[in-house]
């Protein structure tokens, strides 16, 4: 894994007191900073440089998120009809990401293509309270890891020393910090008390060498799960993107095999690879040898470009069908896929989002906690004939 | 400023430094100038005396030049540009006369940048800051390295993109194919009619499926060729249709299959089946039409005479 070392920070003077701020510039001492309350005029020369995107990573800039601070995963409002949600909630505590992954979608956000992190943390702590207050559910699940790496720079911001002990405290509400890279160090030395997923995107190695540039390899990601684990953390594992490469049977058979025999995840989510269509151009042209654009996709209704659905649905059949023979009761869920393509693959369709919110967290609530209901995971489990 | 009539053999016309034209059509400008003579002086730059005889180059003028000679006029109307200005000025002036006056086509743009750092020795942040915008292109390396890259296209394919005037989306795709396997496209260039569209579409497909087979354009394209070769009947917007369904199928042979099957099964079944977005949703949509009860009634007979048959069950698993 390469770890993340800005060249120039910006800080914007209404966090500079924050402890992620402190935490940073401690982490930098020599690198030039250049206190602003606008945003940092670089961004409108970045378009001298032949990759912008590679040259904004450089520079950081630490300010506080103005937008709103929790908010609904896209899934919640993509245009894909009969879409299944999983009631999933952002916390957005950072933008973009130092990993090169090829098919990494923050790529498109070609406007701010610098490293971003947001520092006003007790802001952060007191929305997600208030989303608590508010909201019905009994499992609800907030995740860092759309717009950035849950983890990638926890060892210089240190929001994880911030985020698992408030979690730790809650009824009600898990954290999934969602990374690829091995960046655990603060984790363990705190104590999750059952509310903190670690959750590992992950592929076949040679899929990892081949697209996640920069992220920690295959063995360094399990071998910090297996320490998070060991510290008493849930540890979760996304397989997504899936990729269709010409050996893709065998891959992720081999990779379910791998991880069933090493762990007992929470949950495992399945997504196979889909891109905007901008995307695709702008992968070909910052890596235009790489083969991940060249699978059979379509357009599909919400504008994206997936697999050919009998496609993406033997992918999902063939890794679902290899999860439930280690463990037949394994939380398991599709990610921004339809109604169709569930019951094709996994064999049913959740009732409701709060039914597969429910389902997703079966492993992780305790057996018998104080206002927490008791009933079955309701996804029918058996794979069609 | 001083104008003067010069003798055209005095214009040693193979010192080319300020021309920029590239595929320029002279047929208008020399009609004009058979119909009212050379109405804009050109300006030209007085060089040592060549045994005791007057010599100038030329800095603006090139194409009213040589449409003067092959008019057969011995002589135009100059203005002599003032001996100071530098080279890198006299070309700014040449290139800002030709601006106004017709505009530069991409090839021309991306010219003026080559000389501009090349032969006039200025740096590359200073191509990009001060003279992408004295060409009206916007200053970002992307833009820089689009013009740097037109030039190392196959000269096939920049007379083509001008002659078409392709978009610098399209172009682009160009750059994408080594150099050998941009000569393997041109044959299909010349044969098919494809518009602005198409064309992207078939540059994509060629490269994703060159990418992805590991080989060459020529190789992928060798069976398209012979076919159209043995079909010399063929208009080119029949040999485009063709030939992008071949490449469909190359390119998306899953869903190419499934939708031949598709067609088949609808044909034996006899029914106005259709099925929508890439079989996306799972669901097999029909549309149908009529006037009266009748009508509707034999629809009704149709389809569930249809239903009984092993083609109806088969469309219902492939939708």
């Amino acid at each position: 894994m390469i770890s993340y070392r800005p060249s120039t920070i910006y800080v914007d003077p209404s966090v500079q007191d924050s402890p992620i701020t402190q935490n940073i510039l401690r982490a930098f001492p020599n690198t030039p900073c250049e206190y602003t309350s606008e945003k940092p005029s670089l961004l409108n020369k970045l378009d001298q440089y032949s990759d912008p995107l590679l040259e904004g990573k450089k520079h950081l800039w630490i300010t506080k998120n103005k937008g709103k601070l929790v908010k609904k995963c896209g899934a919640s409002t993509s245009a894909l009809p009969n879409l299944i949600c999983c009631n999933y909630f952002i916390l957005d505590f950072s933008f973009n990401c130092h990993f090169e992954c090829v098919y990494c979608f923050l790529q498109e956000y070609t406007n701010l293509p610098m490293m971003v992190v947001y520092a006003n943390v007790d802001e952060m702590l007191k929305s997600l309270t208030e989303v608590f207050d508010t909201t019905s559910s009994q499992n609800i699940r907030i995740g860092t890891g759309e717009m950035a790496d849950s983890l990638a720079l926890d060892d210089m911001t240190g929001f994880s020393q911030h985020l698992v002990p408030f979690f730790a405290d809650q009824k009600k509400a898990f954290l999934e910090l969602k990374t690829k890279s091995a960046q655990i160090q603060n984790l363990l030395k705190l104590n999750p008390k059952g509310q903190t997923v670690i959750a590992w995107s992950l592929n076949p190695p040679s899929y990892i060498e081949k697209y996640d540039f920069k992220t920690a390899s295959f063995e360094e990601r399990l071998k910090a799960a297996k320490e998070c684990e060991r510290a008493g953390y849930k540890i979760a594992f996304h397989l997504d993107p899936l990729i269709a490469e010409p050996t893709w049977k065998e891959d992720y058979l081999e990779l379910v095999g791998h991880i069933f025999s090493h762990f007992n995840p929470a949950w495992v989510s399945l997504g196979a690879l889909r891109f905007n269509a901008n995307l695709r151009g702008i992968v070909q042209k910052r890596f235009p040898k790489s083969p991940l654009t060249v699978g059979e996709f379509i357009s599909t209704p919400d504008g994206k470009k997936r697999y050919f659905r009998q496609l993406r649905e033997e992918m999902y059949q063939t890794v679902y069908g290899a999860i439930v023979k280690y463990n037949p009761q394994m939380p398991t869920y599709l990610c921004m896929e339809n109604q169709v393509v569930w019951q094709n693959s996994l064999g049913g369709v959740p009732l409701s989002e709060q039914a597969l919110e429910k389902h997703i967290v079966s492993t992780v609530i305790p057996s018998t906690p104080e206002g927490r209901e008791e009933s079955p995971p309701e996804i029918p489990r058996q794979l069609p004939n | 400023m001083v104008f003067k009539d010069i003798d055209i053999a005095h214009i040693p016309l193979e010192q080319r430094a300020y021309e920029v034209s590239f595929l320029a059509d002279l047929t208008a400008l020399r009609s004009s100038i058979q119909k009212r003579g050379i109405v804009q002086p050109i300006q030209v730059k007085a060089l040592p005396r060549d045994f005791n005889e007057e010599q100038f180059q030329i800095v603006s003028g090139f194409r009213r030049v040589a449409c003067a000679q092959a008019l057969g006029m011995t002589e135009v109307s100059a203005l002599m540009v003032d001996d100071r200005l530098s080279a890198l000025e006299l070309f700014e002036r040449a290139i800002e006369e030709n601006f106004f006056s017709r505009g530069f086509n991409l090839i021309e743009k991306a010219i003026i940048v080559q000389k501009i750092e090349k032969e006039f020795g200025v740096m590359k942040e200073e191509v990009v800051q001060k003279y992408l915008p004295f060409l009206g292109l916007k200053s970002s390396e992307t833009v820089y390295q689009f013009y740097r890259a037109i030039l190392d296209l196959d000269p096939v394919l920049q007379e083509y993109s001008i002659q078409h005037c392709l978009p610098t989306h399209v172009i682009e795709e160009w750059f994408k194919f080594q150099p050998l396997d941009q000569k393997a496209l041109i044959p299909f260039l010349h044969s098919i009619h494809f518009s602005v569209s198409t064309l992207k579409e078939f540059l994509i497909w060629i490269y994703e499926i060159s990418l992805r087979d590991h080989s060459s354009v020529s190789d992928i394209l060798l069976e398209p060729m012979q076919a159209m070769a043995q079909n010399t009947a063929l208009d080119g917007r029949q040999k485009s249709f063709i030939f992008r369904q071949w490449l469909k199928n190359k390119r998306y042979p899953l869903l190419s299959t499934l939708e031949a099957r598709f067609v088949t099964l609808k044909q034996k079944l006899h029914l106005p089946l259709e099925i929508s977005d890439f079989f996306e949703d799972n669901k097999i949509h029909m549309k149908l039409s009529f006037q009266n009860k009748e009508e509707l009634k034999q629809w009704l007979e149709k389809i569930k005479e249809a239903s009984l048959k092993p083609e109806f069950d088969e469309i219902l698993k492939i939708k």
